[in-house]
């Protein structure tokens, strides 16, 4: 009966069961040690990512502010290039002008609220460049 | 009505754009000279939007040739009106079209901080007169003080509108210039550029930016030559 002696318990194999429970239980404890160590070195770890993200995130935003920042005076200064030159510059034809002079003041002084940061205008929107000075 | 965008030279080709109210573009000539107009039924209200709109237009017929740009809002009767005022000037816009011909404008701004930022730091006045004053300056009342401290620094605005367009103006076939020292532009400047010297003009006006820690110096354009263009006709 091959089948009932290989069924049957052998000390030998009792005794061996018992050691590798032992090694089992043994490693089971050291995986759980290292898996604690693992947690507090990757919370760590996760710590010192957020902090170096939400210092990536302050220097990028100071970085878009600047460059907004010098955008937007460039926009604005456009804005009071072309402004100064299509009401104060280009041909002028008698005919039916569609500005009166009123207009054009009442218009400088809407847009001047557009470029208000740029706050100047005061006097130096008002009226064309000097006169040439030709080489 | 009709609306003028701009006068150009009779060669130049009819754009295939619109204009206001979506009209399109349309070319009127007469002898050496020939105006890029619209029909217009309503009234161009202006604004930010509508002055775009008219610059747009222009700087879309910069390609095709000489041209001076009409200042915005001008309009005319009809096609006959606008064909008799060109003939009427035609000699005078010819001439106008001769000297900004292979050319474009570039405008300067320079800018200071305002005075009571930091950074704005009014530097003792050079000349002796002025240093002279100075020294007077811790007898004299607020008042004094203040004025002094705003002649300081308005001289030493003019001195830095000499010193940005002093290299500048050496580049431009022509330059206007508006010196103002309240409060914050130094210079307003035009320029009259060849178009191929844009890119040397632009390389000199960041060199100045860089070189000139007191002001900051912005360069825009190329805009059509409103600035050299004839002005109010001699009547």
């Amino acid at each position: 009966m091959t089948r009932s002696r290989a069924m049957a318990r052998d000390p030998r194999d009792e005794s061996r069961r018992a050691d590798e429970r032992a090694q089992r239980d043994a490693n089971l404890a050291r995986a759980r040690e290292r898996r604690e160590v693992d947690h507090e070195r990757a919370r760590d770890r996760r710590d010192a990512a957020i902090e170096r993200s939400r210092r990536n995130r302050a220097e990028a935003s100071a970085g878009r502010r600047s460059a907004a920042e010098r955008a937007r005076r460039e926009r604005e200064v456009s804005l009071l290039e072309m402004i100064d030159r299509l009401l104060a510059g280009g041909v002028v034809i008698h005919g039916d002008i569609t500005l009166a002079v009123a207009d054009v003041d009442l218009l400088y002084v809407g847009l001047r609220a557009i470029i208000a940061s740029v706050d100047t205008v005061e006097r130096d929107l008002v009226g064309p460049l000097d006169r040439p000075r030709n080489r | 009505m009709v609306y003028v965008y701009a006068i150009t030279e009779p060669d130049a080709e009819a754009p295939d754009a619109t204009g206001f109210e979506g009209a399109p573009l349309r070319m009127v000539r007469a002898g050496a000279v020939a105006a890029i107009a619209s029909d217009l039924d309503g009234r161009v209200e202006p604004g930010e939007s509508t002055l775009w709109e008219h610059e747009q237009v222009v700087e879309e017929l910069m390609s095709a040739g000489a041209l001076l740009p009409m200042r915005f809002g001008s309009t005319l009767a009809d096609e006959v009106a606008l064909e008799a005022m060109l003939a009427d000037r035609e000699e005078e816009l010819a001439r106008g079209l001769a000297r900004v011909r292979g050319a474009v404008e570039l405008g300067v701004r320079a800018l200071r901080e305002p005075e009571d930022e930091p950074g704005a730091e009014i530097p003792a006045p050079a000349d002796a007169e002025a240093g002279a004053a100075a020294g007077t300056e811790a007898e004299a009342g607020a008042g004094t003080t203040y004025l002094l401290r705003r002649l300081g620094r308005s001289r030493r605005s003019e001195e830095l509108a000499d010193e940005v367009h002093a290299p500048l103006e050496l580049l431009a076939r022509e330059s206007r210039r508006r010196v103002v020292t309240v409060p914050r532009i130094v210079l307003t400047g035009a320029y009259l550029i060849d178009e191929r010297r844009v890119e040397e003009f632009r390389a000199m006006a960041e060199e100045l930016d860089e070189r000139i820690a007191e002001a900051a110096i912005l360069c825009t354009g190329p805009w059509p030559p409103y600035s050299f263009a004839p002005g109010e006709p001699v009547s």
